[in-house]
């Protein structure tokens, strides 16, 4: 598994009116075994009927759909690449992203690209092996 | 690119098979999973291989597995009508072809 961090941003009421926006980074390992095929299928069957993670995220890269119109479909997969203890599922994980954040989404994007990257060529199989 | 060279695979494993190409359904984690248990594939490869790679791993070990039984088949019905089936190299073959020996044992 390989070790990255996520951008997280969140907005909480101080409870006196003040919006406060908090920036972190949160650790999360990638984990691109059959365990995130699964994950895929458990959370959002609709899709996992149709294609399989790993061939969502081709079609995705293929299709250069990595940018802030699709965001949410490109977390979609991602959470179900990613693990860490600060994400119990996939609604409190949608929770942590303020997308209305211009500068803050590019850099969403930017980390979503990388871990898309990432699963792709981890894989030894490639077309030169066969 | 992973699913065509996927999909060349089980053209590979099923020649004459019925499947329409352009709607495969893909396999499911428990087919894989059961494919797993069959092959004795170690826990720890399950959790740490690439989704792609134990895919491959599993048709590898399924077409291996099928070419052993075809191989056994084969010399089953050799030896039941009575002929010694062998294999023989490349060199052996060229030899015999050009008329320059023989391939008695």
């Amino acid at each position: 598994m390989v070790k990255t961090k996520l951008p997280v941003q969140v907005k909480t009421d101080d409870g006196n009116g003040k919006i406060t926006t908090t920036a972190r980074d949160i650790d999360v390992a990638v984990d691109t075994s059959i365990f995130a095929e699964q994950r895929w299928e458990a959370n959002f069957p609709a899709q996992a009927a149709h294609e399989t993670l790993f061939a969502y995220i081709e079609r995705v890269q293929t299709d250069k759909l990595i940018d802030k119109a699709h965001i949410l479909s490109n977390l979609k997969a991602i959470f179900c690449f990613i693990e860490s203890d600060e994400i119990a599922d996939f609604k409190s994980f949608c929770q942590l992203f303020d997308l209305a954040d211009g500068e803050y989404l590019k850099r969403l994007t930017d980390k979503i690209e990388y871990i898309f990257n990432l699963v792709l060529n981890s894989s030894v199989a490639t077309s030169k092996n066969f | 690119m992973h699913s065509r060279e996927l999909l060349r695979l089980y053209d590979k494993v099923y020649p004459n098979g019925n499947r329409n190409k352009n709607s495969i359904v893909p396999p499911r984690v428990i087919t894989i999973m059961q494919k797993c248990v069959e092959l004795k594939i170690q826990d720890c490869m399950i959790q740490r291989l690439h989704y792609t790679d134990l895919y491959v791993l599993i048709l590898s070990l399924d077409i291996a597995n099928i070419k052993t039984a075809l191989k056994r088949e084969r010399q089953a019905r050799a030896a039941n009508s009575n002929t010694d089936v062998r294999d023989i190299s490349g060199a052996e073959a060229v030899k015999f072809l050009q008329g320059g020996g023989s391939l008695a044992r």
